[in-house]
This record gives C-alpha cells, sequence and structure tokens, in this order.
C-alpha cells in the first residue's frame, strides 16, 4: 500500500473551465479517504487524474514517493471500481479478475490463487464461470472489487461504486466495502455523493465544492466543527437550519436578533463574538434539525406553523415556518403533532455554530466550550 | 388488452401475410417445379424430373463463374471488412473533421450499381491503357481485381458505419478499465474491442458475403464476364443462361441454377451467421 500526496493540482478544460482548483492532499498509507460534493464540484475529476485518465494541467502528483503527472495508467499500480462496474461483458467473472495478471504473463497457477483468494473475501466462488449480464447489480458490483483485489494495488480508487445499487443492497455493500478496508489495509480514495457513505467509511473526508476543497477531516469533526456554511449544510441530513441574525454586543452582554428576537450566546460563543468584533455585524446562527427541541421554555426559542411532517420512524422531521424561512427539526415520533398548528422549538444553545455571514466562514462551535475550558485548565 | 389484440390477430398480420405468399412464396414454389421442367412460358411446362439439375452441374461455364464467384467473395468479403473497420477505428478517435470523412466514404453506396460499373470501366481502361495492358474486355485479371475494387469502393463506407456503431457502443469505462488493467492500444483492440465487436461483425460479414455471391448490375456493367465468361458470376451466368441461350431447354435449365444458387446462398449464409452469432455477447 501507498501514500498519495496532491500538490497544487488543477484541471483547466481547453474550453477555459476551471473543474478543479488548486487541490493539495496529503493522503497517508492505509487511509480510506472520501471526496463527497455536489455534482460537478470536480471529485471525480480529481480521482481521474490520480488514475491518469485525465491529465493534469497544473500541479504535481506522487504515488509513494514517485512522480506519477506523466504516468500512464496501467504503470501507476492502481486499481479502479467504477460506478458502471465496466465489467468486459465477453469473459466470464474468473476471466474478468484475472484479465489484469495475465495481461502481466504472470503464471497461471498464481492467477488462479489470486483470483480464488479475491473470489473466497467477495463470496463469488460459484459464480467464477458465469457471464456478467447472468449476474445481479450487487453480484457485478463484487466482482468489479474483486477485479481490484486481485491485482493487490497499492491505491484503490473507487467512483461512486455503490451509486447503482437499491437502497438495501446499498447499505450491506458498505458494509462490506469497510470490512474489506479492514481487512486489506488498504490505501483508498473513494469518491461518493452521498454523505451516510461518507460518514460511515472514511477515516478522512475531503468536501469539495466547485472545484475547490471546503473542509478536510476526520467524519466526526466534518459534523461539529463544520468550517464553513457550505460543509455545515452538506454534512448532515436532514441539513443544518441557518438562521440569519444580528450581533449586538452592548458591554458584556451579547444578543443574536432576528426579527426584534433574540437569541442569548454561551460564555464561549459570547467571548468569540466579542473578540471579533461582531457588535452590528450580521452574524449565520446554524443549529442543526436534532438539536431544536419541543420544550417549554420562552428564552432562545422559535415559533411557527407546522407545514410538513415526515414520519421515519423512531423520529418524525418536523418543518415549520418561521418568518420567510422554513425550520426542520428532529423530534421523537412520539410527540403528538399536528399538521398547521403552531410549535415552539428550543434551541439548544450549546450545539450551535456561528458563521461570519459575509465570508460564511465559521466564527466558533459551542460544542467547543468544552474543549476551551479544558485547554485553559491544562 | 392482450385478448382484444388476439381477437384482431388476423386482421393485422393477413395483408402482410397475402403480399409474402403472392410475392414470394407462389413463384419461389413455382420456380422450383419450373426448375424439374422444360418451358418456354409458365404454361407450357413439361415435367422432366432433376436432369435440369444434372445439366446445370455439368455445364462448364457454370462451374467457372461458381469458382470465380467463390474467388471473389472471399477477396471481396475480406478487404471491404478489413478496410471499413480499420476506417471505423480511425474515424471515432475524435479528431477534428471525421463526420465529414464518414459522410465522404458513405456517399458511393448512394450511387447504383450499373453508373458505378461504367464509371469504373472508364477509369479502369483509362488506367490500363496508360501502363500498356490488355482492356478490360480482354484481361481477366483485371476485371476480377477492377469487380473487386468496385465493390469496396461501393461498400466500405456502409460497413464503416455499422462499425462506428458498434465502436461508439462500447462503454468508455470499459476501455479505461482496460486501460488501468495494464492493456496496451493493440491489447485493447484485440481482448476488448474485437470481441465486444461480435454482433457488428455478424452483420457486416453476412452483408457483404451475400452482396458478393448475388452482385449482379456491377458485373454486367464493368466486364459482361467478358473476357470470354471468364469473368462471368454465378448471377450473370444464370441471366445469360435463361435469357441468352438459343433452345427451349436452357429456361429449365437457367432456373435450376437458379435454385442451387439460393441454395448455396442461404447454406453459407446461415453457417457463417451460426458461426459469429456464438461469439456475440450480451451487455
Amino acid at each position: 500500500m501507498a501514500k498519495v500526496k496532491l500538490e497544487h493540482i488543477k484541471k483547466i478544460y481547453p474550453n477555459g473551465f476551471e473543474a478543479v482548483k488548486d487541490f493539495s492532499l496529503d493522503i497517508e498509507d492505509e487511509e480510506f479517504v472520501i471526496f463527497v460534493g455536489p455534482s460537478g464540484c470536480g471529485k471525480t475529476t480529481t480521482l481521474r487524474m490520480i488514475a491518469g485518465l485525465e491529465q493534469l494541467s497544473e500541479g504535481e502528483l506522487w504515488i509513494d514517493e514517485k512522480r506519477m503527472n506523466d504516468v500512464e495508467p496501467r504503470d501507476r499500480d492502481i486499481a479502479m471500481v467504477f460506478q458502471s462496474y465496466a465489467l468486459y461483458p465477453h469473459m466470464s467473472v474468473y476471466d474478468n479478475m484475472a484479465f489484469a495478471l495475465k495481461l502481466k504473463h504472470i503464471d497461471k497457477k498464481i492467477i488462479e490463487e489470486a483470483v480464488m483468494h479475491a473470489a473466497d473475501i467477495l463470496n463469488l466462488k460459484e459464480l467464477l464461470k458465469r457471464k456478467p449480464s447472468q449476474l445481479s447489480g450487487g453480484q457485478r458490483q463484487r466482482v468489479a472489487m474483486g477485479r481490484a483485489i486481485v491485482r493487490n494495488p497499492k491505491v484503490f480508487l473507487m467512483d461512486e461504486p455503490l451509486s447503482n445499487l437499491d437502497a438495501k443492497l446499498r447499505v450491506q455493500m458498505r458494509s462490506e466495502i469497510y470490512k474489506l478496508h479492514q481487512r486489506l489495509k488498504a490505501t483508498i480514495i473513494y469518491v461518493t455523493h452521498d454523505q451516510t457513505e461518507a460518514m460511515t467509511l472514511g477515516t478522512r473526508i475531503v468536501v469539495m465544492d466547485k472545484g475547490e476543497i471546503m473542509q478536510q477531516d476526520t467524519p466526526m469533526n466534518l459534523y461539529h466543527r463544520p468550517q464553513n456554511c457550505f460543509v455545515a449544510g452538506f454534512i448532515g441530513s436532514p441539513q443544518m437550519n441557518f438562521i440569519e441574525t444580528l450581533c449586538m454586543i452592548d458591554e458584556n452582554q451579547v444578543y443574536l436578533m432576528h426579527q426584534g428576537q433574540s437569541f442569548e450566546v454561551s460564555s464561549y460563543l459570547k467571548e468569540k463574538l466579542i473578540k471579533g468584533n461582531y457588535h452590528e455585524k450580521e452574524v449565520i446562527l446554524g443549529i442543526r434539525p436534532e438539536d431544536l427541541k419541543i420544550q417549554a421554555v420562552s428564552q432562545n426559542s422559535i415559533q411557527g406553523k407546522i407545514i410538513i411532517k415526515e414520519l421515519l420512524g423512531y423520529e418524525t422531521s418536523v418543518r415549520m415556518a418561521f418568518y420567510e424561512k422554513e425550520i426542520t427539526a428532529m423530534v421523537s415520533s412520539e410527540e403528538v403533532i399536528h399538521m398547521d398548528h403552531e410549535l415552539k422549538l428550543y434551541l439548544d444553545m450549546n450545539h450551535v455554530h456561528l458563521f461570519d455571514a459575509q465570508t460564511k466562514q465559521a466564527i466558533a462551535h459551542a460544542v467547543d466550550a468544552d474543549l476551551d475550558v479544558k485547554g485553559r485548565n491544562n | 388488452m392482450e385478448k382484444a389484440l388476439k381477437k384482431y390477430t388476423w386482421v393485422f398480420i393477413g395483408p402482410t401475410l397475402l403480399a409474402f405468399i403472392i410475392g414470394f412464396i407462389l413463384p419461389f414454389l413455382q420456380g422450383l417445379y419450373l426448375s424439374m421442367s422444360q418451358f418456354t412460358t409458365v404454361k407450357n411446362a413439361t415435367f422432366v424430373g432433376f436432369s435440369n439439375f444434372i445439366r446445370a452441374i455439368e455445364d462448364a461455364e457454370f462451374l467457372n463463374s461458381f469458382q470465380f464467384t467463390i474467388a471473389f467473395a472471399i477477396a471481396a468479403v475480406l478487404l471491404i471488412n478489413v478496410i471499413a473497420f480499420i476506417f471505423a477505428l480511425l474515424l471515432t478517435r475524435k479528431l477534428k473533421g471525421t463526420n465529414i470523412f464518414r459522410t465522404i466514404f458513405f456517399m458511393p453506396n448512394l450511387i447504383g450499381g450499373i453508373v458505378l460499373g461504367y464509371i469504373w470501366q472508364i477509369l479502369i481502361n483509362g488506367v490500363l491503357a496508360l501502363v500498356s495492358e490488355p482492356l478490360l474486355a480482354l484481361n481477366a485479371n483485371a476485371g476480377y481485381w477492377g469487380l473487386i475494387l468496385l465493390t469496396c469502393w461501393q461498400q466500405i463506407g456502409y460497413m464503416m458505419i455499422i462499425y462506428i456503431a458498434g465502436l461508439s457502443n462500447i462503454s468508455e469505462d470499459i476501455l479505461e478499465a482496460a486501460m488501468i488493467d495494464g492493456a496496451k492500444g493493440m491489447q485493447i483492440l484485440w481482448k476488448v474491442k474485437i470481441p465486444m465487436l461480435m454482433s457488428s461483425f455478424t452483420v457486416c460479414i453476412f452483408l457483404t458475403l451475400t452482396n458478393a455471391f448475388k452482385l449482379y448490375d456491377q458485373n454486367l456493367a464493368l466486364t459482361a464476364g467478358d473476357p470470354n465468361k471468364f469473368t462471368e458470376m454465378l448471377a450473370l451466368n444464370i441471366t445469360n443462361t435463361f435469357y441468352s441461350r438459343a433452345g427451349a431447354q436452357w429456361k429449365g435449365i437457367g432456373q435450376a441454377k437458379a435454385v442451387l444458387f439460393c441454395i448455396l446462398v442461404v447454406v453459407i449464409a446461415m453457417t457463417q451467421l451460426r458461426a459469429t452469432r456464438r461469439k456475440e455477447v450480451q451487455s
């Protein structure tokens, strides 16, 4: 397995469109890195540049200390799993998996051992004689994985490998891929637009938008400490609620005002806002749907009419009108909720996030208060 | 819905079936009968059994045209398909101007066989005169290669379009997967592209093979079988037997040759279809 280093990589197409802008990333050995972002954000283009299927317009790519910019895909010692699986339809499952090794003129016995080993890992032994057209979507996906495993490459590249599967199979295959990483201890770069896949599989997630890295961090940090509004909105489902407020600092009192309603922030956030000199500046207050509670508290609460409720089983997603905005909350499904009725929700201020309305960058996260206290005590 | 459709089955099938019976089955059966008859018109046929077939097989001109047709078909099928496939590979390379070339290569197919035959007769005779060689009417070798050249010129564009359609159907992902798996250009061609194009090969070889055996207009216009019927192909030989020979017996013999010709084309075409279809893949 190997380290992958991307230095100031750019992809500019002949028509001038910049698909990837100054992308730098160090991927450690055995890491499971996920590129996630909306369609057209440049994640697949970046992966294809690593594979050698796209030329780099600028920057340098290194795999295990070897510069790969001008190296052919076949000489990069990588394996790729495609969204469409890209199996050779005229070959049996066995031949599909053995193809790369046969091209290298490796001894037949060694090829057979490698194929049988991969087939064993992926439960493909009974399907080896079949053609891809005789397989289900899940089986084809496993064959595509098997084809990659057989080669024992330095890096596995996976381009949305689960997107063509139905929801149930996707969950099953997700855990299969997770187990595979644990077993192979491989360096994997995985592209997806599905944040659940990103959160459950990745040891590190790179969130991309419009060809740029918005944040790269662990799944927990992305969720609890988003660096900007884009990441805050992209990670988490339903997505984070944003309330535009005006920050008012009066001596040591700090209020966030929205339509005449004020929210009182914790002392940690208060300190950050005073330090940042946010008096009379616009601040975006972000709160996740699960941090809005139905509680009879008048302070730091919002009220509005319920416009949509969706029973999800354990929880109910409630959307309510709050002035010109829609606010989503996740509440227990045991709560009795009536459409068109007024609902009062309490904002758990220990879990709010503050963003600069101008730069959209994070000012502070309420969850960091504990860390801050610990840090000071230490 | 299905029941209602069943009720009107014969309304839908009837007209086509009737046309097929009147236009194909009845003439075919009558042709079979006439091949075993002596006749001058279809109404005065006298049954003579298999003697027409025996005389057809014993006819030296027929055997010569059979050999010539086989030799022509082998060269034409090979050349047309190889060149058409190479053109298709070149014109699917995402280069500028490929659409113009596709159109240019396809255009000869729009010209009728007789016209093509006369055009190439003038061209080939012009070249032969330049190099002081006997003209087509006296040069069997030039006639053979002239026919192949003409057929290639006419059919390569058409077959090329079928190969282009097949090549465009191969998913880019599969070719990229092969590249990552370590395959080089020629390995991708032989191990991925060609096996995946078997359905295109089936169609193109079938068309070129049957076209080669049935070739008539071009043969008539370019060489008319000259010199001394050396370049006479099967279809032209059958027509000449039927219409150009004196004596009542020749119509029956011509008809017998036509039946033999039909059986030959069907057997060869079906054998080829079976052989190549087995190698086709489902995606």
